[in-house]
């Protein structure tokens, strides 16, 4: 076995008399890939400076570091100084004669036409493209080791899985050592060797992997309780030359069904129009046209105190639980507020018993009806919102990326939540999530989309074992933490490519891709998908 | 200096309280702002007990100087608050022209506007007051249409919303309280700036002779300027420690 290019020996690292880290023994050998990660605040980004030797001012490090000669560091939310082009930076880290070098570690990072973009100033690129810029930039240097710190955390998963394969693919073949740093939701632990845990302030080896969680069971498929028909959303953007409306459309044409204690899943990712389609719902915003019904009353058309009565089957959590609760109002004030609005005929001791029931089912104490949501953990926060939602007993909920903003073990409790409330009560559930992982498991049927459209929908299993579309395949390896094959960054919602939203990234892209969208055709029963080409997949799918 | 309180129990408004109350230019500021209207208050009596001196003069042109800051702050901040909530209430068109319209007046030296009028019109009481206070205008329109714009935008109110709470019920149980700190940290800068605009202009010649402004502006020697200098300097910095204060109390996601 080779030796450690980089090796910690009790690392720790020390606010004042606070420990962050205490004894951290690591090592990272050629080509190999490690991650570390672990929750937001656990101190990773000091773990990566501190065996980088660069602690910010105020922290110390302790124990034994053996670095390299050569190593780079990239922190969080690292970016380009902001007033001189990419080829000055390049120039200023590499010498005169970089642009070559700048070239080959851009394209190395998939940056699209590399040799023009070196002379754009940043505020020029895009933010998928500057966060390649930093990684190229540090690549170029050719480092022995590469500490990176959540690279490309804000970008969306398929881009973010992609980025990571790509540093990956490099260190192995650079026979360079990779430690990536991150939250697990950053998907950094996807093209890891091994995988290290801090939490507490220690440095160990992850918690025992959880089976990979089973899709959902396929649905009885009974009478659907919420029927959605070729729901439409649009903005008005502003006007033309003419003096009509610009519109900006968001969701077009979705629709499914759902019955009684079943789940559909929503999932895409940014600007793709899940959440879009969960607020039209609740009539949250406005639907341009459709029919989404409840038990056959039209919800679209509703007045509006048939639309209140409504409410009380048909609850709401949504993406930051935090900041769907007001921070002025505390907990129970905000319970009893919503069981006074949607059950108003009820008394206040009833509706006292309610909210506290309600906070006994979403795993709360009583005691947290006097806190303020400041207060409150991501997690506190998200069974809040949980809380809120079953104070009038719903039978639908809507799940706007409920787990976002949440730590493991926060979403896992949570998810637990919702699967034991749908057992128990038979509630339904629309989940939109960017979650592949999430969506297979809970969803009893998954709808895939993309630039507000329906790409492909089945039922989870049958997506999994069988997903014809590029755009679900790769959300498929992204959940499974492999490398996505879909190139660049998504497109701006304003300015979309013509024909298939899909095909300026897809490697199955031709030309007909660019005329027409393609519609939905009918793989087998229950099994559509939109693409051109989606014949020529085969079964299993690799992300390949 | 270290805040202490609790955000788990801790009501909001409390929470508020202590930080401004922390914040130590900001609690100086206001003490002095005490001292100096405690000392208004009894000019009166203080004038019995001493001659008539640059002191006692200075003490009584206190009251007329805080006067006219407050009306013309307090006129130019409704206005300012109107034009605000206007911009960023009505249709897309309307509301964008309004604050456009607010953000390049805003850019101008408005300060100098009460000479302008003075020296187109001459000296005419009454639009001098209104020139003071529409110098205060554009700013706190600018300030209360962002802080419209963004208390409409807040997901608690998605949530209420779905969670059965009629639009006005929103309004006036969500909306409207959280956008009270915020407010008055932005209202208050119309105070201080008020009154130095109003002394500005009296120090020129122009407004009222009773003012700190004019004082200055009559005063023959340095002893007989300085009693004056100093309360509108202290006071002007006072003001704006309590609004840096007011400011801090209210930052972030909670009052």
């Amino acid at each position: 076995m080779s030796a450690p290019l980089l090796r910690a020996d009790g690392l720790t690292v020390r606010c004042g008399g606070d420990v962050i880290v205490l004894n951290a023994d690591f090592e990272i050998r050629p080509a190999e890939v490690l991650a570390i990660t672990g929750p937001a605040g656990a101190g990773k980004s000091l773990l990566l400076r501190g065996a980088a030797g660069l602690m910010p001012r105020g922290y110390a490090a302790d124990g034994e570091v053996a670095r390299p000669g050569r190593l780079a560091l990239v922190p969080q939310d690292a970016d380009l100084t902001p007033h001189r082009t990419l080829a000055a930076q390049f120039a200023e880290v590499l010498g005169p004669d970089a642009r070559p070098r700048a070239v080959t570690a851009l394209e190395r990072m998939e940056v699209s036409a590399a040799a023009r973009r070196l002379d754009l100033y940043p505020h020029e690129l895009p933010d998928g493209i500057r966060m390649r810029a930093v990684l190229a930039l540090a690549l170029a240097t050719g480092p022995e080791v590469l500490l990176a710190d959540a690279p490309g955390a804000g970008l969306d998963p398929t881009v973010r899985a992609r980025l990571l394969g790509l540093l990956a693919a490099w260190a192995r073949e650079a026979g360079a050592g990779l430690i990536l740093a991150g939250r697990a939701a950053d998907g950094v632990a996807g093209p890891a060797d091994r995988v290290l845990r801090l939490d507490h302030g220690r440095l160990g080896p992850p918690a025992e992997a959880a089976e990979p969680p089973s899709p959902a069971a396929r649905g009885e498929g009974g009478a659907p309780v919420l029927s959605v028909r070729d729901l439409h959303v649009a903005f008005p953007l502003g006007r033309t030359w003419r003096g009509g409306t610009r519109w900006l459309t968001v969701v077009e044409g979705v629709g499914f069904e759902l019955p009684e204690g079943e789940t559909v899943a929503l999932l895409g990712e940014t600007g793709s129009g899940k959440s879009m389609v969960a607020r039209a719902i609740l009539r949250l915003i406005p639907a341009s046209s459709g029919r989404v019904a409840w038990h056959g009353r039209d919800l679209l058309t509703l007045d509006p105190p048939s639309l209140h009565h409504t409410r009380r089957d048909m609850q709401a959590l949504f993406p930051d639980p935090r900041k769907a609760l007001d921070p002025r109002i505390s907990v129970g004030e905000q319970l009893a507020e919503a069981a006074g609005a949607l059950i108003p005929e009820e008394d206040e001791a009833t509706l006292r018993l309610r909210v506290a029931d309600a906070l006994a089912r979403a795993g709360l104490p009583a005691a947290t009806a006097e806190h303020y949501p400041a207060g409150l953990t991501p997690g506190e926060a998200a069974r809040v919102g949980l809380a809120r939602a079953l104070v009038p007993h719903p039978r639908l909920l809507v799940c706007d990326e409920p787990t976002a903003m949440l730590d493991p073990a926060d979403r896992e409790a949570l998810i637990e939540h919702l699967l034991h409330l749908q057992r128990q009560r038979g509630v339904s559930l629309v989940l939109a999530t960017a979650d592949a992982a999430l969506a297979w498991r809970v969803g009893h049927r998954v709808l895939v989309l993309l630039a507000g459209q329906v790409v492909e929908e089945a039922d989870a299993a049958t997506l999994l074992a069988d997903a014809r579309h590029p755009y679900t395949r790769a959300l498929i390896a992204t959940g499974e933490g492999r490398m996505p094959d879909l190139r660049g960054d998504p497109p701006s919602a304003l300015r979309l490519p013509s024909g298939c939203p899909l095909r300026l990234r897809c490697p199955r892209a031709r030309d007909t891709c660019a005329d027409v969208m393609p519609a939905l055709e009918t793989v087998r029963p229950g099994h559509r998908v939109a693409c051109h080409y989606w014949d020529e997949t085969t079964s299993n799918p690799d992300g390949s | 200096m270290q805040t202490h309180f609790d955000t788990a129990t801790d009501s909001p408004w409390r929470i508020a309280r202590r930080r401004f109350a922390a914040h130590r230019p900001a609690t100086h500021g206001l003490a002095l702002l005490m001292v100096v209207v405690v000392g208004d208050i009894l000019a009166p009596q203080l004038e019995e007990l001493f001659t008539d001196g640059p002191v006692t003069q200075a003490l009584r042109a206190g009251h007329a100087t805080l006067a006219f800051a407050a009306v013309a702050a307090l006129a130019g901040a409704l206005t300012g608050t109107l034009w605000g909530v206007l911009a960023a209430g009505l249709g897309r068109q309307v509301g964008r022209a309004l604050a456009r319209a607010a953000g390049w007046l805003a850019a101008l030296p408005l300060a100098l506007l009460p000479l302008v009028v003075a020296g187109l019109a001459g000296r005419a009481p009454l639009l001098f007051d209104m020139a003071v206070t529409a110098s205060v205008v554009p700013g706190v329109a600018v300030a209360v249409h962002a802080i419209a714009r963004d208390a409409a935008r807040h997901e608690f109110q998605a949530a209420a919303e779905a969670a059965g709470l009629s639009r006005r019920a929103i309004l006036w149980r969500h909306t409207v309280p959280g956008a009270l700190g915020p407010l008055l940290a932005a209202l208050w800068p119309a105070l201080p700036r008020a009154m130095a605009v109003e002394s500005m202009a009296s120090l020129l010649g122009l407004g009222s002779s009773q003012t700190w402004g004019a004082l200055i502006g009559t005063a023959g020697s340095g002893f007989t300027l300085l009693p004056a200098a100093v309360l509108l300097a202290a006071t002007l910095a006072a003001l704006h420690a309590v609004g840096a204060g007011l400011a801090d109390a209210f930052a972030g996601d909670r009052p």
